[in-house]
């Protein structure tokens, strides 16, 4: 168990799990609602309903804003490092 | 004079290195767009050679490192180096033939740890830095990936699985050249640190750059950025293939979550300064991807042969930089071994080229 604590980094290799979890789970979340509101935007607004083809729009802009704001992240994070 | 020599001798092998490591290294930022159709491949090697480029002049701060606390520094020598570089070259060669993904990274630290031990004895390498630094670190790296991207692609499922095909697969292709940009930089920028490294190590060890000023100078990031572009360039087609429709056949969904995996994974192993290797990532990552959707998606024959390679590389590369390091002394210590084996190597490395000239390309662009 001590041999095992000296050579693992638990704490490095904890926080590697949940963030690499939360950004790659979250970031294919946030893409696949992208996706959603800017498909469902398009079908909305062909059926004539504006104010649902407004709010999947919303969704949409927002998903992506999320990725985009996780690539800026990760290029901050490069350039940073 | 004969220090000049080796140190010239040093710098052109650990560029040519660099070649092969972006040659080689190119699937694992390409295979995913091109086997879902996101971009055509020769665009996708050209964007990832551009980014690959652009992310080696981002950061400077990890060059200098590379074997730090997996052999003793002290021990170090210009020949050690090269002999590793060559342990290196020769296991990416080899398993570019045979068209598996391993990690050059590791390739290069079992070159130096094969010569180190040859040169130094046992006591020169250092046991726990080897396991804690490299072997844990590829235990962990794809199984972290396979679960996240095995995680995001149901999710993604989930959320998009009442759409029509057509749209989602567009957003998802035009998703892969975000996620594909942002692997390629931080390949650019861990891979190509490495060969600024060794060059720059070898201008300490040869007195051109002071020990109490260590610096990277322009030429090198310069000369290593552009060896890992024209590497990347090259295009590994072979390992191209495997990684984007040997293991699983992937739709864009899966692409765009095996790359998302992949740079979430080696973004936050950078972060909290763990390594791990981006091969091992990206490779677990498009396993997790299609293993989700169905076990039976996996080709587990490919992905056995892809982890054998794995386990091999090091000790590969060991054999053959003590090999390499062995052969160097029986020309004594000066210039001659190091000259001598190039000599031979860049001849070998020419009659290769021109029987691969009078048969053709062995895969093309199109057939990756």
């Amino acid at each position: 168990m001590a041999l095992a604590a000296k050579l693992i980094d638990t704490n490095a290799l904890l926080n590697v799990v949940w963030t690499s979890l939360v950004a790659g789970v979250g970031g294919t979340a946030a893409f696949s609602f992208a996706i959603v509101g800017a498909t469902r935007f398009v079908d909305m607004r062909r059926s004539g309903h504006a104010v649902e083809a407004w709010m999947f729009a919303a969704l949409g802009a927002l998903g992506l804003a999320i990725c985009l704001g996780a690539i800026a992240f990760g290029i901050y994070e490069i350039v940073n490092k | 004079m004969g220090s000049d020599v080796i140190l010239v001798i040093v710098v052109c092998t650990a560029l040519a290195f660099d070649f092969t490591n972006g040659f080689h290294d190119t699937a694992n930022v390409v295979a995913t767009s091109i086997s879902t159709r996101a971009v055509p491949p020769r665009v996708a090697v050209g964007f990832a050679s551009v980014l690959n480029f652009v992310g080696a002049f981002l950061s400077l701060q990890v060059a200098a490192t590379i074997a730090s606390g997996i052999v003793d520094a002290a021990v170090i020598t210009p020949t050690i180096v090269f002999a590793g570089l060559v342990g290196a070259i020769s296991w990416n060669l080899i398993t570019w033939y045979f068209g598996l993904p391993s990690s050059s990274s590791h390739a290069l630290i079992g070159g130096i740890v094969g010569a180190t031990l040859v040169a130094a004895g046992t006591d020169a390498v250092l046991g726990d830095g080897l396991v804690s630094k490299v072997l844990i670190p590829a235990l962990i790296a794809p199984v972290l990936a396979f679960g996240v991207a095995g995680l995001a692609i149901l999710v993604a499922y989930r959320t998009v699985g009442r759409l029509r095909p057509g749209p989602v697969n567009r957003g998802f292709r035009l998703g892969q050249l975000l996620s594909g940009g942002l692997l390629a930089l931080a390949h650019g920028t861990n891979d190509a640190q490495k060969t600024m490294g060794v060059i720059t190590l070898a201008l300490v060890a040869n007195g051109n750059i002071s020990g109490n000023d260590v610096h990277v100078p322009t030429w090198v990031v310069i000369a290593s950025a552009s060896a890992i572009a024209l590497g990347t360039y090259s295009g590994g087609w072979r390992i191209i293939r495997t990684m984007g429709m040997r293991i699983i056949k992937m739709d864009p969904a899966q692409g765009f979550s095996a790359q998302s995996a992949g740079a979430s994974v080696i973004l936050a192993a950078s972060h909290f300064g763990y390594p791990l290797s981006t091969t091992h990532v990206i490779s677990g990552g498009v396993m997790g991807a299609g293993a989700a959707k169905r076990l039976s998606a996996v080709r587990w024959g490919v992905a056995g042969n892809i982890v054998l390679a794995w386990v091999l590389t090091i000790p590969a590369a060991g054999a053959i930089g003590a090999a390499i390091y062995g052969l160097t002394r029986a020309f004594g210590t000066g210039a001659l071994g190091p000259g001598v084996i190039s000599v031979v190597i860049l001849f070998l490395g020419a009659a290769t080229f021109a029987r691969r000239v009078q048969r053709g390309p062995a895969a093309s662009p199109t057939e990756a």
